[in-house]
């Protein structure tokens, strides 16, 4: 698509009328904090001049819990944080806990785990594009979103018996093997999206209504976009071509080809992009591991009652939202002394509040939506 | 409805009164059983199955309860969806009351039914939220099905179908009694 | 940058700073004395675990007064250029009566990090903010303040961030009370 010129520029404050300046509250209970979040808005007329978000209506003290369980319990925690890439944060934690305790993951379970990362971030992108679409009255994209959606969160159920708190990672493996029908089922998933993600390029990206509330709206700075700690998406989208995958690789994603999509002007339209053409790296990256799959066991060794040594570890991985970290400290004992989550959602949204300054109220939503936030992941 | 009820107490006393206000009753039932307006009301990771069971594959505007509504005000079906905590009871009490009545409460999943995995060394979580509002139906699950939620919803379909919202209380009673002997 | 250069520049520069990690290359254990013949060979004791080197984060211990000089030059040095905040957090230490204040950076031009820890007296707690360098630590700094109690000075809005305004107590503070938590049996 060839560049255009930013249709939207920040309303000019009219000098001329005299108003009063008041507050608003969106949310707690608001569809498009997707969520239970809320936004103290401070504005004049109808333009924003400060946003205050409030948050932990949904605090669920996992932190407290991750200290009184043993390593093993922890991961069922990860699944209720990022719930629409749980996968993905199971994989984070059980990380964390292998550095920590040195323990070697077999060729099997890192590809399957790759494959199945690959598959959540997919279905993630998936719902967002729906929820997304929603947001901005595109009622289709909703649909179309969680049509194919369903597809992966069937195969999911296959391997692990779940449809979204999967808790199917564990410490040194998986918990399971895969069903015989796992890979020609990915490689149908595989076939039937490369297609459909066209269709939903053309649904929204030239779409007039869409981009007149997406293009130009909610800059974030690269340099901005860096010091708030964001990730993901919402760093790339500003131009940061910086993805944990290939910048600080964990497990083998050195060995597959896929390449970073950047936005240029850090815009909502611009996060849009990335996480469209982000699905089409995610099917490369499939296709490449779904082949190579080598037989073997699936769960390293692993002693029965884990008890790594004293020491504390961080480790990081990119989730569907992005930058994802582990922060674990152990004594010795079965649990740990400290076991931080530190969440993508929460380091996004912690921009908002200086990306929707001066934008009007409906601005704010389609911000809200770009950024892609999940509530629990923020508030943990 | 404060002027059909004082209609229905007269009703009551004249001969053949109980068998109209039956017979009125399932028109009211029928009615409100098919078109349950619930609550656009998403805590945590229920709220996707919820959502799930609004979107393409489940549906469940097949039973009338598709028209979700983002305010309280037009809702008639509260569905809990996900963890209560304590910052978010009196929300939840608030916008509890501003249903207009009859309403009517689903607990989703495990987390609203008793605190579900948030239950033991936890300082946030509500344990359970039927300890501030009153839970018509119990959805159990971590997180339930889609075609767990529709069954709820159809459980909930039948529970109204069965009230009597128009008979006094001693009526209903003596009702259910004669039923009960007959069977 | 290595993790032993990027601790060799900070001392350089910190004196003060005490190194963590990476630990001096240990000096090669002593070889056990000639067994007496004819004694059973004594039973090889197995190494003390620890964590792999190459997963572990150099990390510095500043004192408190030269955090915010340190944290400065971090940000600053186009060198270092630890620009990016992973996370900022607090771990509680009650047998040593501290607080430690843990930040995690990360540098995005140099792809290194480094772990700044600044110990902190448990009855007291209270450091200089660092939410005008890194905007990201703002909210970091008000979840440690919401869950262990630890004081930001200069911090440009410090209320508790998760938990309602009147609540009593810092919950994640090893010795927190609250009798809402059922403790969970043993099984
Ligand atoms: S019951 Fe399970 S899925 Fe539902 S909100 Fe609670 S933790 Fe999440």
């Amino acid at each position: 698509m060839e560049e255009m010129q930013p249709l939207n520029t920040k309303p000019s404050p009219d000098t001329s009328l005299k108003t009063e300046e008041y507050f608003i509250n969106m949310g707690p209970q608001h569809p498009s904090t997707h969520g239970v979040l809320r936004l103290v808005m401070k504005l004049d007329g109808e333009t924003v001049l400060e946003v205050k978000p409030v948050m932990g209506y949904i605090h669920r003290s996992m932190e407290k819990m991750a200290e009184r369980d043993v390593y093993a319990q922890i991961i069922h925690l990860t699944d209720r944080q990022d719930y629409l890439s749980a996968m993905l944060t199971n994989w984070c934690f059980c990380l964390a806990a292998e550095k920590l305790s040195n323990i070697q993951v077999p060729e099997r379970a890192e590809y399957i785990r790759v494959i199945i990362g690959e598959l959540n971030r997919l279905s993630s992108h998936l719902l967002w594009y729906g929820a997304y679409g929603m947001d901005l009255g595109a009622v289709t994209a909703f649909f179309w979103g969680f049509r194919e959606r369903e597809d992966i969160v069937d195969l999911f159920e296959t391997v692990c018996g779940q449809r979204l708190t999967y808790n199917y990672m564990r410490i040194g493996g998986l918990a399971h093997d895969i069903t015989e029908d796992f890979v020609p089922r990915v490689k149908g998933i595989c076939e039937m999206l490369k297609p459909r993600i066209d269709e939903y390029e053309s649904l929204l990206t030239k779409n007039i209504i869409f981009l007149e509330r997406t293009q130009g709206i909610g800059v974030l700075s690269a340099e901005k976009a860096v010091s708030y700690g964001t990730g993901g998406p919402v760093l790339r989208g500003s131009g940061v071509k910086f993805d944990l995958r290939r910048d600080d690789p964990y497990s083998i994603y050195d060995r597959f080809q896929f390449d970073v999509p950047t936005g240029s002007r850090g815009d909502c339209l611009d996060r849009y992009k990335v996480r469209m053409e982000e699905m089409r790296q995610s099917i490369r990256i499939i296709e490449q591991a779904i082949d190579q799959i080598p037989e073997g066991p699936i769960l390293g060794k692993v002693p029965r009652v884990l008890r790594p040594p004293v020491g504390e570890v961080y480790s990081r991985l990119e989730t569907a939202r992005g930058d994802m970290g582990v922060y674990l400290v152990s004594d010795g004992g079965t649990k740990p002394t400290r076991c931080k989550f530190r969440t993508a959602c929460f380091s996004n949204l912690s921009c908002v509040p200086e990306i929707s300054v001066g934008w009007k109220v409906a601005d704010v939503v389609s911000i809200l939506g770009s950024v892609d936030i999940v509530v629990p992941d923020i508030d943990r | 409805m404060a002027l059909i009820n004082e209609v229905a107490k007269g009703a009551e006393k004249f001969p053949g009164g109980t068998f109209l206000l039956l017979k009125a009753e399932a028109l009211f039932n029928w009615a409100r059983s098919n078109s349950l307006w619930p609550l656009t009301f998403g805590l945590s990771c229920c709220a996707i199955e919820f959502m799930a069971v609004g979107a393409s594959r489940h549906d469940f505007s097949r039973f009338g309860a598709e028209v979700a509504r983002a305010t309280p005000r037009q809702a008639d079906l509260m569905i809990v969806a996900g963890t209560v905590t304590e910052k978010m009871a009196p929300v939840l009490k608030t916008l509890y009351d501003q249903m207009p009545d009859p309403k009517y409460v689903i607990s989703m999943g495990a987390c609203a039914t008793a605190g579900g995995p948030f239950y033991y060394d936890n300082y946030s979580v509500l344990k359970g939220v039927d300890q501030i509002v009153p839970v018509d139906v119990y959805v159990p699950g971590c997180p339930p099905r889609p075609e767990a939620l529709i069954y709820g919803i159809l459980k909930l379909q039948e529970k109204i179908r069965n009230s009597h919202p128009l008979l006094s209380a001693e009526a209903a009673r003596e009702l259910e009694e004669k039923q009960a002997a007959r069977a | 940058m290595t993790k032993e250069q990027l601790v060799e520049s900070i001392k350089a520069k910190f004196p003060a700073v005490e190194v963590e990690l990476p630990a001096p290359p240990s000096a090669p254990a002593p070889a056990p004395a000639p067994a007496a013949p004819g004694a059973a060979p004594a039973p090889a004791k197995p190494a003390p675990a620890t964590v792999p080197a190459e997963f572990q984060i150099a990390t510095v211990v500043a004192p408190l007064d030269q955090f915010r000089a340190l944290m400065e030059w971090l940000h600053g040095d186009p060198a270092l250029a630890l620009d990016f905040p992973m996370s900022q957090t607090a771990v509680d230490q009650p047998e040593k009566k501290k607080l430690v204040s843990v930040y995690h950076l990360f540098s995005m031009r140099h792809h290194h990090k480094l772990v700044v820890k600044v110990e902190l007296d448990r009855e007291n707690p209270s450091i200089p903010t660092v939410s005008d360098l890194y905007r990201g630590c703002e909210w970091f700094e008000r979840e440690t303040y919401d869950f262990f109690g630890i004081r930001f000075e200069n911090h440009p809005d410090l209320r508790r961030i998760m938990l309602t305004d009147d609540w009593v107590g810092w919950p994640l503070r090893k010795d927190y009370q609250d009798s809402r938590m059922v403790p969970k049996p043993n099984y």
